[in-house]
Order: C-alpha cells, then sequence, then structure tokens
C-alpha cells in the first residue's frame, strides 16, 4: 500500500486510481453521515474518523500526484508544489490533460444534475430550514458551490489515472513492433457508455441544466 | 487512425536508452514508453523529429498497417536480391 511522504517515491497509476476511489467513497461517506447521521455519539465519532481517515488518503496521494492542472484551467505553464522538480509537460502530457479537462466538465454537469435532481430528497435531512422556498434555493446554492468547489480541484486528479496507464520503466524490457494501434486503446471517451457521452456532452448538458435551474427558480419564486 | 511505430526496434538496435531518444527529441522518457507501446499517436513534429534521429525516412518509422516482423523482412530481402 503506498503511504504519502514514507514510501519514498511517486504513487503508481494504479495506486493513484485506488486513491480516487478512496476520495470518492470518502465524499459519499461523508454525505451519508450528514444524510443518516447516527444519533449516539460513539457511533458517529467512529464512522467519522473512518471515513476522514479513507479520504485523507486518497487525497494525499492525489495531492502527491499533482496532474498541474485544475477544472478551471487545462495546464498550468510552470510545474508547482510536489512537481517543481520534474520536467515540464510535453504534447502527451498536454493532450491528455486536455482531455480530462473536458471529462472533468462532463463529470462536473452530471455532479450538478445529480444533485439539483436528488436535493428535495436530501434537504430535509441536510438542515430543517426546508420549509421556506427562498431558504431551499439558498440551501441548493450552498450546497452547489460546497460540492463544486473541492471537485474543481481534486477532479482532474481523480480522472488522470484512469486514462493513463502506468509508465513503463526507464528501460523495460522491449516489447517488440508496436502492433497495438492507438485508436483501440482504452481512451477518454471510452470512460463512459456512449449513452452517458451523449447525456453529458455539450448542448445537452447544458439546455437540461437550464431547464431545471429555471424549474428550480420558479418554484422557489414567492408568490 | 491507427499508427505503428518501429521506435522500440530501432532503439534497440542503436543502444538508445529511452532516456536519451527523450532528450534528443524533447519529450518525456514516459511518452517513448507509450509510444512504443501504441499508447499514444505522435504529433507530425514529434514523428518527424524521431524519424530525423534515427536518420530514416519518416514511413520507415511510422506506418499506418502493421510493420511486418525484421525477420520476414530480412528473409525477403535475402530472397530478392538473389534473383
Amino acid at each position: 500500500m503506498y503511504i504519502p511522504l514514507l514510501s519514498g517515491r511517486e504513487p503508481t497509476n494504479r495506486e493513484r486510481r485506488i486513491a480516487s476511489l478512496e476520495a470518492i467513497a470518502g465524499f459519499l461517506g461523508v454525505i451519508w453521515l450528514m444524510v443518516g447521521m447516527p444519533l449516539s455519539l460513539a457511533p458517529f465519532v467512529c464512522t467519522l474518523a473512518a471515513i476522514l481517515l479513507l479520504m485523507g488518503h486518497g487525497l494525499a496521494i492525489l495531492a502527491r500526484s499533482n496532474p498541474f492542472q485544475t477544472a478551471l484551467w487545462p495546464e498550468f505553464a510552470r510545474r508547482m508544489g510536489t512537481g517543481r522538480g520534474q520536467p515540464s509537460l510535453d504534447e502527451r502530457d498536454l493532450s491528455i490533460r486536455h482531455r480530462v479537462f473536458v471529462i472533468s466538465y462532463q463529470i462536473l454537469f452530471l455532479v450538478i444534475f445529480v444533485t439539483i435532481l436528488a436535493f428535495d430528497l436530501l434537504l430535509p435531512h441536510i438542515t430543517g430550514s426546508a420549509t421556506q422556498k427562498w431558504n431551499r434555493l439558498h440551501d441548493l446554492i450552498i450546497t452547489l458551490l460546497g460540492l463544486l468547489i473541492p471537485l474543481v480541484g481534486m477532479l482532474p486528479g481523480l480522472v488522470l489515472p484512469w486514462l493513463e496507464t502506468d509508465s513503463s520503466e526507464e528501460d523495460g524490457p522491449q516489447r517488440g513492433l508496436s502492433r497495438r494501434p492507438v485508436n483501440k486503446q482504452k481512451g477518454d471517451m471510452d470512460l463512459f457508455p456512449k449513452w452517458v457521452r451523449i447525456i453529458s456532452s455539450g448542448w445537452v448538458v447544458w439546455g437540461v441544466c437550464a431547464l431545471i435551474i429555471l424549474w428550480v427558480f420558479h418554484r422557489a419564486m414567492p408568490r | 487512425m491507427s499508427v505503428f511505430n518501429r521506435i522500440a526496434v530501432l532503439r534497440a538496435e542503436r543502444g538508445i536508452s529511452r532516456k536519451e531518444l527523450a532528450a534528443a527529441v524533447s519529450v518525456n522518457y514516459q511518452t517513448i514508453g507509450y509510444l512504443e507501446r501504441g499508447e499514444y499517436s505522435p504529433s507530425v513534429e514529434l514523428a518527424l523529429k524521431i524519424s530525423q534521429h534515427f536518420g530514416l525516412p519518416l514511413d520507415m518509422v511510422f506506418s499506418l498497417k502493421p510493420f511486418s516482423a525484421i525477420s520476414v523482412e530480412l528473409l525477403r530481402a535475402r530472397s530478392g536480391g538473389k534473383r
């Protein structure tokens, strides 16, 4: 198991993939705690500690493997933080980061879509202020911001290891001629089934999001 | 579009490490690994730099069709030469 700072090496893509699953599980765990919080103190503290440990381990590995981008910016010209001593990004690094950028947005829109759809179900558990319509809108905006701010920073790191295989050793065993055509690889767009890609891309997402936002505003407006 | 290459064979033939080739064409050494495994299709600029580095025409290093094995090509060349 990779332990940040103690393992003395960079995490592999496989370890990053596991870390991304840990971070997502931790994220969902926090939401679950908010929705179905155990009433007594001891189970609550134990569950919270386990979730934070899991999420902390995942996030620490992802922070260690800084992808040098956020969901707001496809790549940084200069490497920062843990990547300061590493070589600059080449054309393959840049092309994969641009694909990560697109996929991050697709996931971001799906998260917004699901959050808005599920909000009325979650709200009474999150807060007791669901009775007033303007409070509901306020809470929705706060919840979306609370989800989006960490996701904007985390998403590229979560997505990148799923698009890259483990980088080869410096001079690993010779594998002979490249017989595997590039388009047969599990590429960026193969991460999701076709129907998910259609639903989560371009005008469909924008259209649906606009309709939902209009609907939420319409319901929230005082009459 | 599928792009096949002979980088691994050429590198082994000339005893060049991935790091040396990467430094010569100004990319990270992992990129050479991805190219050799067919997991990345290079830009025209990178393809030209690599073929220039090996001193070979572009179509001898990169191809849209799978390359035949070197042994088969040698055999073909030998039988062609005898005729």
